[in-house]
């Protein structure tokens, strides 16, 4: 028929005709994929693009990477793996990035990762804690942050000496299923009786859940919240109008309750709530960790939760690397990367490759425990309980 | 516990028969299906939420003032996009609101998305205290979400069964060429029923904003248990819709409880589907 | 059979079709087309169910998501090939079709929308919560089609025969005599039983062709998009075709190409500087279509071009 004929074709010039990416004077280009709205964990996400940007702007001011200007490009995931997968492709093919960083939620990260294997672009994780992401041995996924397996048996010692029986809510992701598995499994082989909860991730009421730990018997002391999306702070606040806390410990498994909106949601409930971290006082900062503290605190007037660090080193790690190979080719960077060793904020960094998660993976973390003393406490003034 | 569940199911049982009553009387003066209820509650919960914070209006202000906002909505919507149902001859009546109310769905989502952030955003709590009712612990939230919906309810029957326009709508609901001959004009009576609908959707969105939070994709599940309230409760009761209301909130408190947390959402609609498939007028409907 | 124009139109979009990975050299763009494709299954199978036999399901989303998490599951745990897994998807989505198209047979109208909703949410909700088979929220990942260079040519040209293969079907189905039973459900279901049609059974068979369709649509998403997640079977994604329906025209032949069509490659095309606005703009445009213009394109068409159309029987 003519008319559809004319329309299809009229359809298809347009889109020869148009611009197939973007026309860019020569820069090197770091793509920044993480969630920047709900359901999406946006928080931590907004503190990722910080990152990024302020390391960006360091980079340029000493004369950018092998004469060229460095630039971030954003992309928001939405916390959905559909819209992950969608950005990390269009980043890596129109915008030709030469790593990802900032990665966040485990779902999400699990399916890009297949992605990036397959376009052969590197891959940093600084905080998506699925044990998966480097247990499939990909070239391209490396990791400076801490994974499950690791955060579970680093937890383990705290949990042993003051709980007999805990409960893991978790959300069922690649993170939360697979932290939940870790922990309750090393958790029952010491003795200590385990509840594990699940919940859809995006969940906005959890009270069918806590009702139903609200009937376990013997009860649970410790509620261990392995969560990203909404639930983070919602869990808390609704253990506490179950009327389960604050009899039973709560215990965050990152750091969310440094976020602004964890006082709000939670009010004067929020004291006695405890996290775990991998930075604290007791942690010694490099040099460059130090002045990665005091940079950030100057420009966005707060202090860094532990995952920026972990961040900005990823970041730094690529532009010496960059430099080192006198390249921005993402695959030449990727087999690259396998030498580095790198003086980072909270340690030096070097890439493992032994079995299992351990590959590509960067293994000195140090975890603690804190817990908040005082309403609207801040991060960096909670007390220590571990170790 | 048993208890307990029972009376927490009371509770939101309660928000449930405020937001299904809402869908009875435009179903019941219109004649139509509305996919676009859920969003007036999200509307309505934002609304209350920015007028404590923008507005600093205390809580017994910024429920009323959401209602408000969201009658005048309502009706504006009424007026424009569905008056067509009366005045045209339109072929198929039913089809037209279905696809109209869905993209109004999503397009209320959308817009909501776009002026109000797709962030999560939480009211300070309407009354910090915690009760005990029978033993059973209830946060201030909760209690005062089943009062607040209790009162409108009742406010609403009373409405509809002492007032000319009550008496109006019931009659259009029994027969509306029966009505339009004893002087009623339809044309009225819809968007003054579709703002009052709204309203009532809005006031459920408010009352529970502080213990669910808010984001613009809140008015999913509220759609669904207003639907759900429907088939159980059946149209032309508001009594039904409250014992329905109670009857979907205790059956999904002790469902999540005793057989799976996680299929919670599950049991109203295959509750729903079962009063659908095998008794449509619902528990205290008139005909079907 | 099918009118010359159809033909004539089946062959120019094969050519065009054929020619565009030729000329387009951008790995979006070939991927958005494959989306394109994607709804396109959908559009057409959802035309059958709502615009030729008058049901308006709303769980044909849902359809796909059963058809490509089989299709997934089976690749990647049974090691199936997923060629196969697109007719088992469509089965598997035909199948429960009909079972549910049999329980639906008692009620009409709205309440088999509220049904046919239920059952979609509890799809959605068992799909989130089985996570141990099914991924949960985060989702399954899928094997893809092709391994190895051109695998992605070979993938496009896949969904290209789908579509032109469901074009087809739909095309003479609306000729033929069993659409016109399915009209006859359509438009006055009372009048066919008295005529003798036996519209229990074509209610059923426009409801189960037309979700198998989805169901195949769902598999060739799992299958070449690499991801199946619970979010293909959302409201979200229900909406999307419906409005591409509404827009292109219910009930025509050409309508839910079009509407596809011009939904997928428009929300591509401004992505860069209005991409927020786009889902806004397209609900809009469905609000407006429905208030003012009821036969979408179709029927813009129609009222300015002269001549035979490929449209609804007034």
């Amino acid at each position: 028929m003519r008319m559809r004929a004319f329309w299809l074709i009229l359809g298809l010039v347009l889109t020869l005709l148009l611009p197939g990416g973007v026309m860019a004077e020569e820069t090197i280009k770091l793509g920044m994929v993480t969630p920047l709205s709900a359901p999406g964990d946006y928080k931590s996400g907004q503190i990722n693009v910080q990152v990024g940007e302020l390391a960006v702007e360091q980079l340029n001011a000493q004369g950018g990477l092998l004469g060229k200007k460095v630039e971030m490009v954003k992309a928001d995931d939405e916390g959905k793996p559909a819209v992950g997968v969608t950005a990390i492709q269009r980043m890596i093919a129109s915008e030709k990035v030469s790593a990802v960083v900032g990665v966040w939620h485990s779902s999400v990260a699990v399916a890009q990762g297949k992605v990036v294997t397959k376009m052969k672009t590197p891959m940093l994780l600084h905080y998506t804690w699925a044990d998966e992401m480097t247990a499939d041995h990909s070239d391209y996924i490396w990791r400076v942050g801490p994974f499950n397996s690791e955060i579970a048996a680093l937890m383990l010692p705290y949990i042993e000496k003051n709980f007999k029986t805990i409960a893991v809510m978790y959300e069922t992701t690649a993170f939360g299923t697979g932290f939940a598995d870790a922990l309750a499994k090393l958790a029952e082989d010491k003795g200590i009786k385990t509840y594990k909860i699940a919940y859809p991730a995006e969940a906005t009421d959890l009270e069918p859940q806590l009702l139903e730990l609200k009937g376990k018997d013997p009860k649970p002391e410790l509620l261990v919240v392995a969560a990203v999306y909404q639930a983070t702070n919602l869990i808390p606040k609704q253990a506490f109008e179950i009327g389960l806390a604050p009899e039973m410990k709560i215990l965050c498994a990152w750091d969310w309750p440094t976020y602004a909106d964890f006082w709000e949601v939670l009010g004067e409930k929020g004291v006695g709530v405890m996290y775990a971290t991998f930075e604290s006082e007791k942690l010694q900062l490099s040099p460059l960790g130090e002045s990665f503290k005091k940079s950030f605190k100057a420009k966005y007037d707060y202090e860094p939760p532990v995952f920026a660090y972990f961040l900005y080193d990823e970041i730094m790690i690529l532009a010496e690397t960059i430099k080192r190979i006198n390249s921005a080719d993402p695959q030449k960077i990727a087999e690259a990367l396998k030498e580095t060793k790198f003086a980072g904020t909270t340690g030096e960094i070097t890439f493992e490759r032994k079995d299992g998660p351990v590959w590509n993976q960067w293994m000195g973390h140090q975890l603690f425990v804190k817990k908040m003393t005082e309403f609207k406490q801040k991060g960096p003034d909670a007390e220590v309980v571990y170790p | 516990m048993f208890l307990e569940l029972v009376i927490r199911g009371t509770a939101i049982g309660l928000v449930y028969a405020l937001m299904g009553i809402g869908l009875m009387l435009l179903h019941g003066v219109m004649r139509i299906i509305n996919f676009a209820h859920g969003e007036f509650y999200m509307i309505g919960g934002y609304m209350a939420y920015y007028s404590m914070t923008l507005l600093n209006l205390p809580f017994y202000l910024a429920i009323p003032a959401a209602m408000i906002i969201t009658f005048f909505l309502g009706a504006l919507v009424e007026k424009l996009l569905l008056s067509p149902i009366h005045t045209k001859k339109i072929e198929k009546p039913m089809d037209y609101t279905l696809i109209m109310t869905f993209g109004l769905l999503l397009f209320f989502r959308q817009l909501a998305t776009l002026v109000f952030g797709p962030f999560f955003r939480k009211p300070p709590d309407y009354l910090p205290a915690d009760f005990h009712i029978l033993g059973v612990k209830l946060s201030g939230s909760m209690v005062l979400a089943g009062l607040v919906s209790a009162l409108i309810v009742f406010a609403l029957a009373v409405f509809i069964h002492r007032t000319w326009r009550g008496r109006a709508w019931r009659a259009i609901t029994q027969s509306n060429p029966g009505a339009r001959i004893s002087g009623v004009d339809i044309g009225r009576e819809s968007w003054i029923a579709c703002g009052t609908a709204c309203a009532l959707a809005a006031a459920a969105g408010a009352v529970v904003a502080p213990i669910f939070t808010l984001s613009p994709h809140v008015g999913g599940p509220p759609l669904a248990k207003s639907y759900e309230v429907l088939a159980i409760g059946g149209l032309g009761s508001i009594a039904g819709s409250v014992v329905a209301g109670v009857i979907l909130g205790v059956a999904e408190t002790l469902g999540a409880f005793y057989i799976s947390s996680a299929y919670r959402d599950a049991i109203g609609f295959v509750l729903m589907a079962i009063f659908l498939l095998f008794r449509p007028q619902g528990l205290f409907g008139q005909k079907v | 059979m099918m009118k010359r124009h159809e033909i004539t139109a089946l062959a120019g979009m094969l050519v065009l079709g054929l020619l565009a990975p030729v000329f387009i050299d951008s790995p979006v763009w070939m991927t958005t087309l494959q989306i394109f494709f994607y709804y396109s299954l959908l559009t057409i199978s959802y035309n059958i169910v709502f615009g030729y036999t008058g049901l308006f399901s709303f769980c044909h989303v849902s359809f796909g998501a059963i058809g490509g998490y089989t299709s997934a599951i089976l690749a990647e745990k049974a090691g199936l090939s997923p060629f196969l897994g697109l007719l088992l998807g469509g089965l598997a989505a035909g199948l429960i079709g009909i079972v549910l198209g049999l329980f639906i047979l008692r009620v009409r109208g709205f309440y088999l929308c509220l049904v046919t909703w239920a059952f979609g949410m509890v799809v959605d909700n068992v799909l989130k919560t089985e996570h141990k088979i099914t991924g949960g929220t985060g989702g399954f990942i899928s094997p893809s089609f092709f391994e190895g260079p051109g695998a992605d040519l070979y993938t496009y040209l896949l969904g290209l025969g789908l579509v032109l293969l469901m074009f087809a079907v739909a095309a003479l189905l609306y000729h033929s005599r069993w659409g016109l039973y399915l009209f006859s459900v359509r438009d006055d279901i009372d009048a066919a039983e008295t005529m003798g049609v036996v519209t229990r059974f074509w209610k059923v068979f426009g409801f189960a062709f037309g979700s198998a369709w989805a169901g195949v649509a769902g598999a060739y998403y799992a299958h070449f998009f690499g991801l199946v997640d619970p979010s293909i079977a959302g409201l979200d994604e229900m909406g999307k075709v419906c409005l591409m329906v509404v827009i292109g025209g219910i009930g025509t032949i050409y309508g839910p190409l079009m509407g596809a069509f011009f939904v997928v490659i428009l929300s591509e095309m401004i992505r860069g500087w209005a991409a927020e606005f786009s889902l806004l703009i397209f609900a809009l445009a469905m609000i407006l279509t429905v208030r003012f213009v009821r036969g979408g394109f179709m029927e813009i068409l129609r009222t300015l071009l002269p001549g035979p159309r490929g449209g609804r029987p007034a």
